[in-house]
């Protein structure tokens, strides 16, 4: 799933570098972009709109591991959903955001999830489900309960966030991290151990964003 | 304050209804023959209000009129009483009213006609509003007053209106502006301060133009309709602020009209004045607009004689309708476009286009008027709005919420988005619009976005299905590889492929990243060439920045770099990059590529499309072979069952064959016994006579 990337790969189960690909998929000004911005440089701003994508990328070392997260922040409006696929192709996480104060922006993360489960098998990817814009509270259309309810029966990660008075935002990335390594702990472990990881991290480095255009 | 003086006006109107005049107030009014006196027991005791200020001129008017009756009188004195008994603290006022007291003629019999009482009373509410509403909407007021311009107060409009009868309307109004500004005064010292200048201005221009303008005055009246019949009456106003003071109490009703002619015409020409000083305004408005717009650094600045051939060009007259050289207008928008006509030489270029290809190319939207479309609804309404706020949103034209700029933004893209129903609003065109937004009128804007998205072809990128888009990727990363191998190699080593950075360089014309300097020489470009240009200006950007971008060694660092650091690098580099661009010509490399792009997408379908075939083809052969094979195993069935039958066959044979030899077996033993018993018999014959037995052997063996 994961590719360890040659400088971190000591000897296996010493202290392996993963490298993932995490999109962020959601309506226009929900806060795809602050969300990038807060997690990676624990800052706010304004962002102009982003037209095609963007790009970032932070590193977590874990006592376990070094995680690095490729984040593609895609544009929102729905004009640009028949280019967005050449972004989220061999994503390993992604977050579909939406705004809390705007219901209709769950309906389109809701098509987004749909749009991923064509794409993905389910343990190809760590999908969470993120409710942006707490700092809102007074104009709240989305209620927690209703956000956490559909992550539930859809089986995704689930938090509500602000990138403007940061808040869970590191958390939902970590999530996704901690759920990532799960998974790969999991497949670690359950054939012939060894093995198997590395034939995955072979098959796995070819593949990766192997042609946009 | 107001509540204040709606206290004194309800004080006001109970003083007139019950008509009770105070003694000593009769006394004080009489008394104000003795200015300075009555000035003094003013400024000790008197607190004024609007009204009372307005009820005294009032009353001084009437009396002009004649001897003034009892009625008056209460009206007078009831103001008075007011004045003294009020809680308004204006001193200033009543050195006003001082000012104005000593031209009442003295010891007149205190008396008022019928119809001032009718007067007096009828403005006793309609002060009221004014004096709420006064200062702060003097602006709507003065708005109001333009419209009425009969009524000789600046600010006041309310109580004319309201006034039933004409010659009422005229008096009051005369009043009323009097009235007006010294409750001006009364309020602020500012206030009195603008009314003296007001009054100088006034003075000092009515003076030599009354005679010149005088004619157009029943002119301006008819256009207005509100001619008012010339009263007796009218001429009561003559002292005041509004001219000298006369000395005389009598004048002739000639007297009289001559300086309501002049009354009129001076507050006419004040309106007028006004009404200039508010076109001035406008356009110095307009020029700030424009200068605030143009704020941006030009990265080649223009030189003054390429300057002068534009302006050549653009003023030649009927230039829309004259095809001027190719040659030199490119080589004039190579060696730069001065900003302040950048607007005009855009709509210049543009002109130029149409002239050379006359027959509108492709599809043309419908040409529906920009007016019609503004008063329509779109559905990307919402879209829209959000990026208002979020195009140039450090620009000063744009950054204030819902300004002016965001508000011609929005009716540009929402009447776009209504004009070209299959692209609509896409993110990114706010960014064109606001370029062309930045140089020229919201109109102008508009049509010259309508000239780049069709005439110029910038709308395919923006369909939705965006293939042009992604068409654009592969030719900018074939040219790359044409142009700058190395930095190709190196890019495509870190799987960095155009539409990671390049993107919001087709989708906004570079605009939302760099700055306007560069963006606008791009659109100077971009008229010329279209897309193309967009090209030219990616390969060249890269190009000239190429050692820099080799220094980075990973994806997140090089991706970065394009993103951020190269369109804020110098202006020297941003010029070099422009001048590059004007000495390119791809133009035969695109077309290859857009070809080379559908050839190996039709490769990709077709190759595709093959495989599925030869699946079909392979499930086809399977089921016909399988047929075969259950054939064949039915044959086979029959074929066992015939063996079967024969081996059972063979079987029987054998049966009757093994019986046969039996037989015969048995028949050779029969014989055998047979032959040894005819031995044994002939032995016997023999033995008994041995000749008949031989001939017996012959005859048997002849047989």
């Amino acid at each position: 799933m994961a590719q360890e990337t040659t400088p971190g790969t000591s000897l296996e189960g010493s202290h392996p570098t993963y490298t993932y690909k995490v999109v962020l998929l959601g309506s226009m000004s929900v806060g795809k972009s602050s969300l990038a911005y807060r997690y990676v440089k624990n800052d706010f701003r304004e962002f102009l709109p982003t037209v095609g994508c963007s790009f970032f990328t932070y590193t977590h070392n874990l006592e376990s591991a070094t995680v690095k997260f490729e984040i593609w922040d895609t544009a929102g409006q729905e004009k640009y959903q028949s280019v967005c696929h050449l972004y989220y192709r061999n994503a390993h996480a992604a977050l579909l955001v939406y705004d809390i104060a705007k219901k209709e922006t769950l309906k389109k993360a809701k098509l987004w999830l749909e749009e991923l489960e064509k794409k993905f098998l389910p343990d190809e990817i760590v999908i969470a489900l993120v409710g942006n814009k707490t700092d809102l509270a007074a104009e709240r259309e989305v209620t927690t309960e209703e956000g956490a309810e559909f992550a539930r029966t859809n089986g995704l990660l689930f938090m509500e966030t602000s990138a403007k008075s940061n808040h869970q935002v590191n958390d939902i990335f970590m999530a996704i991290v901690q759920e990532l390594l799960r998974r790969e702990k999991e497949k670690a472990s359950a054939p012939s151990p060894h093995e198997r990881s590395t034939i995955d991290l072979k098959e796995g480095t070819p593949k990766r964003r192997c042609c946009w255009l | 304050m107001y509540e204040e003086k709606q206290k004194d006006h309800v004080h006001v109107g109970e003083a007139k209804q019950t008509s009770q005049p105070p003694a000593e107030n009769a006394v004080n009014e009489v008394s104000s023959s003795a200015p300075r006196f009555r000035l003094d027991m003013l400024k000790n005791k008197a607190k004024r209000s609007l009204t009372e200020s307005f009820e005294s001129i009032l009353s001084r008017g009437s009396k002009a009129r004649g001897p003034l009756d009892s009625s008056g009188s209460v009206d007078l004195d009831s103001s008075v009483s007011n004045t003294l008994s009020s809680t308004n603290k204006e001193p200033s006022l009543c050195e006003k009213e001082k000012d104005g007291l000593p031209t009442l003629p003295i010891g007149s019999a205190v008396k008022t006609s019928g119809s001032v009482g009718d007067l007096s009373s009828i403005t006793e509410d309609c002060p009221v509003d004014q004096s709420v509403t006064l200062p702060q909407q003097s602006f709507r007021r003065r708005a109001n007053t333009l419209s009425h311009l009969p009524t000789k107060s600046q600010e006041s409009l309310a109580p004319v209106e309201t006034s039933p009868s004409v010659p009422q309307r005229k008096l009051m109004s005369d009043y009323e502006s009097k009235h007006s500004q010294q409750a001006a005064d009364a309020e602020s010292p500012v206030r009195t301060r603008r009314h003296s200048w007001r009054q100088q201005i006034f003075l000092r221009v009515a003076t030599p133009q009354k005679a010149c303008d005088s004619p157009s005055r029943y002119d301006d009246y008819c256009e207005l309709g509100e001619l008012p019949p010339r009263s007796p009456l009218e001429p009561v106003c003559e002292d005041g602020p509004f001219g000298p003071v006369k000395e005389e109490r009598k004048r002739t009703p000639h007297e009289l009209r001559e300086l309501w002619k002049k009354a009129i015409i001076q507050q006419i020409l004040l309106l007028r004045m006004e009404k200039e000083n508010q076109k001035l305004q406008a356009s110095e408005n307009n020029l700030q607009n424009r200068r605030l717009k143009l704020d941006y650094e030009e990265i080649t600045p223009c030189l003054k004689d390429v300057t002068l051939i534009w302006e050549k060009m653009l003023s030649t007259p009927g230039r829309s309708k004259i095809k001027f050289d190719v040659e030199k207008i490119h080589s004039a928008v190579a060696q730069g476009v001065p900003r302040h006509h950048r607007g005009e030489i855009w709509k210049f270029l543009a002109e130029q286009y149409h002239l050379k290809h006359q027959f509108p190319s492709k599809q043309q939207p419908k040409d529906t008027p920009y007016k019609e479309l503004l008063k329509q609804l779109t559905s990307q309404q919402h879209a829209i709005l959000i990026d208002l706020g979020r195009t140039f949103p450090t620009h000063p034209y744009f950054s204030a919420q819902l300004g002016a700029g965001q508000l011609s933004l929005y009716n540009i893209l929402k009447a776009y988005s209504l004009l070209d129903q299959e692209v609509g609003y896409c993110q990114g065109l706010s960014f064109v619009a606001g370029v062309l937004l930045l140089h020229m009128s919201e109109e102008d804007a508009f049509k010259m976005l309508k000239f780049l998205m069709f005439d110029m072809g910038l709308r395919k990128q923006y369909r939705p299905d965006m293939t042009i888009l992604q068409i654009q990727m592969y030719q900018l990363s074939r040219l790359l590889h044409d142009y700058h191998r190395d930095l190709y190699s190196h890019l495509e080593e870190h799987e960095i492929g155009p539409s990671l950075y390049a993107a919001p360089w087709f989708l906004t014309m570079f605009a939302s990243q760099f700055p306007l300097g560069f963006v606008s020489r791009v659109f100077d470009m971009l008229f010329l060439q279209g897309s193309e240009a967009i090209f030219k200006v990616a390969l060249s950007l890269l190009g000239s920045h190429k050692p820099l971008i080799l220094q980075h060694e990973n994806l997140e660092t090089i991706v970065d770099f394009i993103k951020s650091t190269l369109p804020n690098l110098g202006l020297v580099q941003m010029e070099k990059t422009i001048s590059q661009v004007f000495e390119m010509d791809i133009a035969k490399q695109l077309q290859a590529y857009e070809v080379e792009y559908h050839v190996l997408q039709d490769e990709l379908i077709d190759s595709s499309l093959n495989d599925n075939q030869r699946l079909d083809k392979l499930e086809k052969a399977n089921s016909s072979l399988r047929k075969q094979n259950f054939d064949l195993l039915e044959e086979l069935q029959v074929a066992n069952g015939k063996i079967q039958n024969l081996e059972a066959t063979v079987e029987v044979l054998l049966t009757s064959e093994g019986k046969l030899k039996q037989a015969i077996l048995t028949l050779e033993q029969e014989r055998a016994a047979l032959l040894k018993a005819l031995e044994e018999m002939q032995k016997k014959i023999g033995d008994t006579d041995g000749n008949p037995l031989l001939t017996r052997q012959e005859h048997m063996d002849a047989d």
